[in-house]
């Protein structure tokens, strides 16, 4: 029961914020559009078709080599962007950590 | 802290670090909406829902001690993660709300129409905001990581070499 309250609080705050986001989202659009600051810009086109899908899903040795290599090239990309992160702020912590703490090791 | 409340504490913890694993490599999946296609994109991305309830109810106490507390005798590190989780919360809200609304598989197969103008790229934007958040985020939970990473996980690996190792000197 204690559970399924927190859920039902943690899911509430999530629609809270959604709903003020989406009428912020639509307002400054409304905004935007009367004021004329939408005229020229578009949005991708976007079609997704089941049937292209599963003609590029056929199995092609080649393709799966190829698709395996830029499932890593994209994890690795993402995963090198926090290390980045991770770095810049933990190495500065630990140094000021020893320099404040010479003893400490 | 009593017997039980001892007895329980490692295992959250490892229920925490197994969480967060699968959360973690969710979330990169995701990250690649045009190598794993748009219906595992989507439906995984609303799965995350799921994912990020369940996060927040493991920590549920640090939230609410902190919550409790954010204006009385808090560090200020602490006080700059319960910031930066918000403001992750917020930003993962916003890449639900704006996938929702630019949805091609997931929300119309659920008999829902919702495209909308200008969800597109407040979708891309919020995505790269919340990779930097996440970034911070593990930074700043780091030490835990690596201590839980290496009880839980390198440790117990390590020891069964060790056993091997042990047992063909015995023999």
């Amino acid at each position: 029961m204690k559970i399924l309250l927190r859920s039902l609080l943690i899911l509430s705050v999530f629609s809270l914020i959604a709903g003020m986001m989406i009428v912020a989202v639509k307002g400054a659009l409304a905004v935007a559009a009367s004021m004329g600051l939408l005229e020229g810009i578009s949005e991708p086109i976007r079609h997704y078709s089941p049937q292209a899908s599963a003609a590029e899903s056929e199995f092609d040795g080649y393709k799966v080599l190829s698709l395996a290599g830029r499932w890593i090239l994209s994890m690795g990309k993402n995963t090198f962007v926090i290390s980045i992160l991770v770095a810049a702020i933990v190495f500065p912590r630990n140094v000021l950590r020893k320099l404040k703490n010479p003893r400490r090791t | 802290m009593s017997t039980g409340e001892m007895r329980s504490a490692p295992s959250q913890t490892k229920s925490k670090l197994w969480v967060d694993i699968i959360i973690f490599i969710v979330f990169l999946i995701t990250m690649a909406p045009h190598l794993s296609g748009l219906p595992v994109h989507e439906w995984l991305s609303l799965s995350m829902i799921f994912g990020m309830t369940v996060h927040l109810l493991i920590n549920w106490d640090w939230v609410i001690r902190v919550s409790r507390r954010f204006f009385g005798g808090l560090n200020m590190q602490t006080r700059v993660n319960y910031v930066l989780n918000w403001l992750f919360f917020i930003g993962g809200t916003l890449i639900m709300i704006s996938g929702i609304m630019i949805s091609e598989v997931a929300i119309p197969s659920l008999g829902l129409n919702l495209v909308g103008r200008g969800w597109y790229k407040l979708h891309e934007l919020s995505t790269d905001a919340v990779l930097i958040l996440l970034g911070i985020h593990t930074a700043l939970h780091w030490g835990w990581i690596v201590s839980t990473f290496s009880r839980y996980l390198i440790q117990p690996v390590l020891k069964l070499f060790v056993a091997r190792d042990r047992r063909d000197t015995a023999a």
